[in-house]
């Protein structure tokens, strides 16, 4: 848990202070450039729209390459978590912090390291690093666009995961009431389906589950990964499989982990 | 741009004649910065007074937000379609990716879209469709961004996939080789992995096989879904079965994972022989 954890910088004291530094230089860099003509005394209002102008492109580029260049850690960091090279993920995000990465990035971020400990089991980590997430989940205004509604949906799903794991079953639908934004990208939507399969698990209503991935049959041998096929087979079932190389053994021991956690809280729905 | 390609593209029943036709991210870039530059230049050499200096701030807005619009719709439209290919809903999810692929989309978009229409076309079990479609998402794909360079290898390994089931295994092999190496996420890079296994097993190289599915085991079970997930654990029982005599010694059986009659039929065109192992679950 500790690695994840560590990798987490502090939060940001004030959210647009680099946007108004950046500002305040270009403003100061037209100021000092037109000090020496006259024009901007004649034409007061063309001087602003320059000004304003000027500074509106330096934004973009530099938010161009903030969310081209400091997101490539964090491809790094997912590309390492895929792989089940939970360490270098860690790392890829720790850098990512170092560079800077900002906004959604931060979100982007910490939703991988809890990706990871989701893989490995830690739900402690796991529960840790949503609620630091939603802590600095920004105010509906700030969130605006396709990326950000794409990050949200995601924390929102995993926190949906989280909530059932620790056996909170109705937090968990609460949390899944409202349908994805459109913009929504397929892990978020596979995150739901999971969710939704261990909230039936936490109520013991085995019927409800089965009804469940018969009704999303398609959905199941579409867009769920072998490793979240094995794990909704072994809800089914009722029991963790047996197999034999080291990663289906890994694999295994974590279906059980999250059999053990989410083990009916009241009697059994009978099937 | 070879017009070839994408007259292949247009002969598609995704695409019913229409060429796809995109905006080039790096003119529209090119355009708010001229603008920009423009406003910048009048102003500083005393030539524009106040109205042309705020009305060209108006259009450089204007065309931000516009792009920014445009960004998003592409997204929605494109997310709704691949959430319709999660529920197999394919004649819902082409029609949507074509309006993509011929909308005046951003290129990436663009891009993206005829590589999913590929994706569908296969789906559908048009593979010749699959061909031209996923030849025309490569041929967009080069000079696109830096986010359109990382799904350069995506297309790449579709493209090959679609090829080397049409018996062009050496062409699949030589657009591998293109891009090994390239910098890409995690579930293309999965993708590539497949494909080359897929290769290797054409060329009945089932120890290559073997070994690249130990190699990647952890990639091609974390990033892979779908009919591609199933083709993983297909060509690993098919190449054990070839090399030891026996399927992959699995408790799950050799194809344990559920599939549909349609990913069986896709399974099989791509895999003849992994037929009798595929069970449909409808």
């Amino acid at each position: 848990m500790s690695s994840y954890l560590d990798a987490l910088p502090k939060p940001p004291r004030v959210r647009a202070g680099r946007a108004a530094i950046t500002f305040g230089l270009a403003v100061l860099f037209l100021l000092t450039l037109v000090a020496y003509t006259d024009w901007t005394y004649k034409r007061p209002v063309a001087f602003v729209a320059a000004v304003a102008t000027v500074t509106v492109a330096l934004l973009l580029v530099l938010s161009w390459r903030g969310l081209y260049g400091r997101s490539r850690k964090l491809v790094d960091a997912e590309r390492a978590m895929l792989r089940g090279q939970y360490d270098a993920c860690v790392t890829a995000v720790r850098e990512a912090f170092a560079e800077g990465v900002r906004d959604e990035g931060r979100l982007t971020a910490y939703l991988l390291l809890a990706r990871c400990a989701w893989l490995e089991g830690d739900l402690t980590a796991l529960h840790a690093l949503l609620e630091r997430a939603q802590g600095e989940r920004p105010p509906s205004f700030e969130a605006r666009g396709a990326t950000w509604a794409q990050v949200l949906g995601q924390l929102d799903a995993m926190r949906a995961l989280d909530a059932a794991v620790e056996g909170r079953a109705a937090d968990a639908r609460a949390l899944m009431r409202e349908p994805l934004p459109p913009v929504s990208q397929p892990i978020a939507h596979t995150l739901r389906y999971v969710a939704e399969a261990l909230c039936h698990r936490v109520e013991g209503d085995a019927a409800g589950l089965a009804r469940f991935v018969e009704s999303r049959k398609a959905f199941r041998r579409n867009a769920l990964t072998r490793r979240e096929l094995r794990l909704v087979r072994a809800l089914l079932e009722g029991e963790a499989p047996h197999d034999g190389d080291d990663l289906d053994a890994r694999v295994d021991r974590w279906i059980a982990t999250m059999l053990a956690v989410t083990a009916p809280r009241r009697a059994a729905v009978p099937a | 741009m070879s017009a070839a390609v994408f007259d292949a593209a247009a002969r598609t029943q995704a695409l019913g004649g229409r060429r796809p036709t995109y905006i080039d991210g790096r003119l529209l870039l090119g355009l708010v910065a001229a603008l920009a530059l423009a406003a910048g230049v009048a102003l500083s050499t005393g030539g524009a007074d106040v109205l042309q200096a705020a009305l060209s701030l108006l259009a450089f807005t204007l065309c931000v937000v516009a792009i920014g619009r445009r960004l998003t719709r592409a997204v929605g439209l494109n997310n709704a379609a691949v959430a319709a290919i999660g529920r197999e809903a394919w004649s819902e999810a082409a029609p949507a990716f074509a309006r993509i692929a011929t909308g005046n989309f951003p290129r990436g978009y663009a891009a993206l879209a005829l590589y999913n229409l590929a994706f569908t076309s296969l789906q559908m079990g048009l593979l010749d469709d699959a061909v031209a479609l996923s030849a025309a998402a490569v041929e967009l794909g080069p000079s696109l961004g830096g986010r359109g360079r990382a799904m350069l290898p995506l297309f790449v390994a579709f493209h090959a996939l679609v090829r080397a089931a049409k018996g062009e295994h050496e062409a699949a092999r030589a657009l591998l080789d293109e891009v090994r190496g390239a910098e890409c996420a995690a579930q293309v890079e999965a993708s590539l992995a497949l494909t080359g296994m897929y290769v290797d097993f054409k060329q009945g190289r089932h120890e290559a096989v073997l070994a690249a599915a130990r190699e990647q085991r952890a990639l091609l079970f974390d990033a892979l879904t779908g009919f591609q997930a199933v083709l993983a654990e297909a060509l690993e029982s098919l190449a054990a079965q070839r090399v030891t005599g026996a399927y992959r010694a699995s408790a799950d059986g050799p194809l344990a994972l559920p599939v549909g009659r349609a990913q069986c039929e896709v399974i099989a065109t791509l895999l003849p022989e992994a037929r009798p192992l595929l069970a449909p679950e409808d």
